[in-house]
């Protein structure tokens, strides 16, 4: 579904991402871990067209979505939640989710498809209320509930529990089990918690490139990975 | 900071039937040099919506608003000149305007120009008009009959017509009605845009334009959007100036109207569209005391009077005054208070 091929991103001499080859397919839930500075937000950002690669080539689903910008890329159907939420402070929880499945759909399918996510993400209570003044766990749901009002195949979600409480960790991660029939999800997050919960595939990076891709209890459990968590990655650089 | 471009329709018909009464009942009640003073009164207020649109509600910082304004009143001027009409030269007013800002607004979004430097392209649009409009008194530069005149400006332009008939001109009494009505349907016109699903757009764009881009929408096209309708309604403002004055020169693409645009917008408050209209009557009527007096010069007062709104009322007037009210409200109301218009 999402494929990336020899991808390098770099910053004057330093190489962000040294060569990624990349893929997942339809349906999987796909984490990726890595210590800070690893690579996976630069990663993030190319496949969401924040940044232009220097070289290589990003596709979804057999299209070459390289060098396209954010909108674009939207609107071939990938979701995406920033680390930081991104939202309208001033607007109101309904109308933030209501633009998020306003564009090319129409009003009609807007109001139905607002009232649905409020109701499945619990949001009902805060409907009303302006997304500045909430906690940032209901921040973080509510970007998410925008994210998917668009009806997205693939949602790029970066770190989604950051911040949240055990309880709402829980919550996110019951839904996007529910969801991932219908969605295929790409998740970059530290929760090795959230991520045992989630996780079909996980894909760890070191150093700008692909470490150790695997199952996730697989990759989880190996000795290499929690030497890189633990500082002692260098002996596998 | 609440979001206090959507539709409220008790407010808007409040306002609505203020502006319409006045309309009707001051011809009625006043003598005509006030009417003449509160038909420009009008004019301005319209000017300052238009970039209540493309600042207040699209969150494009123009600081050459009074580039279009200007255009506007140029526009008119040439074309009534030379068909000796003004129903047609009316909508080259407004549709000139817009073709300028699809142009000028083309290469400033689409080529991603941050907010800054839309400011400064826009300022320094209106100042090249102002230097080139200064630069047209050879007799060379005429458009069909209507000479340009440079910095002595184009007098004895004629008025507004009743529509296809050239011989019916207003008075300065059905002028002040026409530019009321004028400055209705400018207001109306803005709530409409805020209140539609369109209008959510922008303000959305205007509020976190990455978040928008990652909804899909296109920010660069909807900032465009409302930059073309506010230059546009900048230039209809110019029309009715030129209308009011019978005379345009190049000092309305001046620096100091640029700025008195964004006073009134501040003063009032730019976060509703009334805010901006108050602004410009009120501020409008103290610099026509001061002018009387002359003894303190009136750039002066309204620079101190943004110096001072910009750091103890930054909201403007309006905004304030309505939590300041809506406070007391939930204080010592019965139940639960409505916001306001």
């Amino acid at each position: 579904m999402l494929n990336t091929e020899n991808l390098v991103v770099r910053f004057g001499g330093v190489f962000a991402l040294g060569g990624v080859d990349f893929a997942m397919t339809k349906g999987e839930v796909h984490c990726l871990v890595g210590p800070n500075g690893a690579g996976k937000s630069t990663f993030f950002k190319v496949v969401t067209g924040q940044i232009a690669p220097t070289s290589g080539r990003v596709s979804l689903g057999g299209s070459d979505i390289t060098g396209e910008g954010s909108a674009q890329i939207v609107r071939r159907g990938i979701g995406i939640k920033m680390q930081t939420p991104q939202l309208f402070d001033d607007m109101t929880v309904e109308d933030t989710i209501w633009l998020g499945a306003y564009r090319g759909r129409g009003k009609a399918h807007a109001r139905r498809r607002t009232a649905e996510l409020l109701d499945e993400l619990r949001l009902g209570e805060v409907a009303r209320a302006e997304v500045g003044k909430l906690a940032h766990g209901l921040r973080q749901r509510v970007e998410i509930a925008s994210v998917l009002a668009g009806d997205p195949e693939l949602i790029l979600l970066d770190e989604p529990a950051a911040g949240m409480s055990d309880a709402d960790v829980d919550f996110l991660a019951a839904l996007i089990l529910r969801l991932r029939g219908q969605h295929s999800f790409l998740v970059v997050e530290h929760d090795m918690r959230f991520i045992r919960m989630i996780a079909d595939r996980v894909t760890v990076f070191h150093n700008g490139k692909i470490f150790l891709e695997g199952r996730s209890d697989a990759v989880l459990s190996d000795q290499g990975v929690k030497d890189i968590y633990l500082g002692k990655g260098k002996a596998h650089a | 900071m609440p979001q206090t471009f959507a539709p409220r329709h008790a407010g808007t018909l409040a306002t609505s039937v203020l502006i319409l009464g006045a309309a009707v009942v001051l011809p009625q009640t006043l003598g005509l040099f006030t009417l003449l003073q509160l038909t420009v009164y009008a004019v301005m207020a319209i000017l300052a919506l238009s970039l209540s649109i493309t600042w207040g509600l699209g969150g494009v910082l123009c600081f050459g608003q009074a580039a279009f304004f200007g255009l506007g009143g140029y526009t008119y001027a040439v074309a009534v000149t030379n068909f000796g009409e003004s129903t047609l030269p009316i909508l080259l007013a407004v549709l000139v305007q817009a073709l300028v800002a699809l142009c000028l607004g083309w290469f400033m979004f689409m080529g991603r120009l941050s907010d800054l430097y839309v400011g400064v392209v826009t300022l320094c649009t209106s100042l090249i008009l102002f230097n080139f409009a200064n630069s047209t008194s050879d007799p060379w530069y005429r458009i069909g009959s209507a000479a340009l005149n440079g910095f002595n400006g184009m007098p004895a332009i004629r008025g507004i017509n009743i529509p296809f008939l050239p011989g019916a001109l207003l008075s300065p009494v059905q002028s002040f009605v026409l530019t009321m009505l004028a400055l209705l349907a400018v207001y109306l016109l803005c709530k409409t845009i805020a209140g539609s699903s369109w209008g959510r757009v922008v303000a959305a764009t205007r509020q976190n334009p990455l978040r928008a881009e990652l909804m899909g929408y296109d920010t660069a096209r909807v900032k465009l959007g409302i930059f073309v309708i506010g230059s546009a309604v900048a230039g209809f403002a110019g029309c009715l100036f030129v209308n009011w004055n019978g005379f345009v020169s190049p000092d309305v693409f001046g620096l100091s109207m640029s700025a008195q645009i964004m006073i009134w917008m501040i003063v009032g408050g730019r976060e509703t569209f009334v805010g901006p209209i108050v602004g410009a009557f009120a501020l409008q009527a103290l610099v026509s005391r001061l002018g009387v007096g002359s003894e303190i010069n009136a750039n002066v007062v309204l620079g101190g009077l943004l110096m001072i709104f910009v750091v103890l009322v930054p909201r403007g007037i309006l905004p304030t005054v309505r939590d300041g009210l809506l406070s007391l409200g939930r204080k010592w109301g019965p139940g639960k208070t409505r916001e306001v218009n």
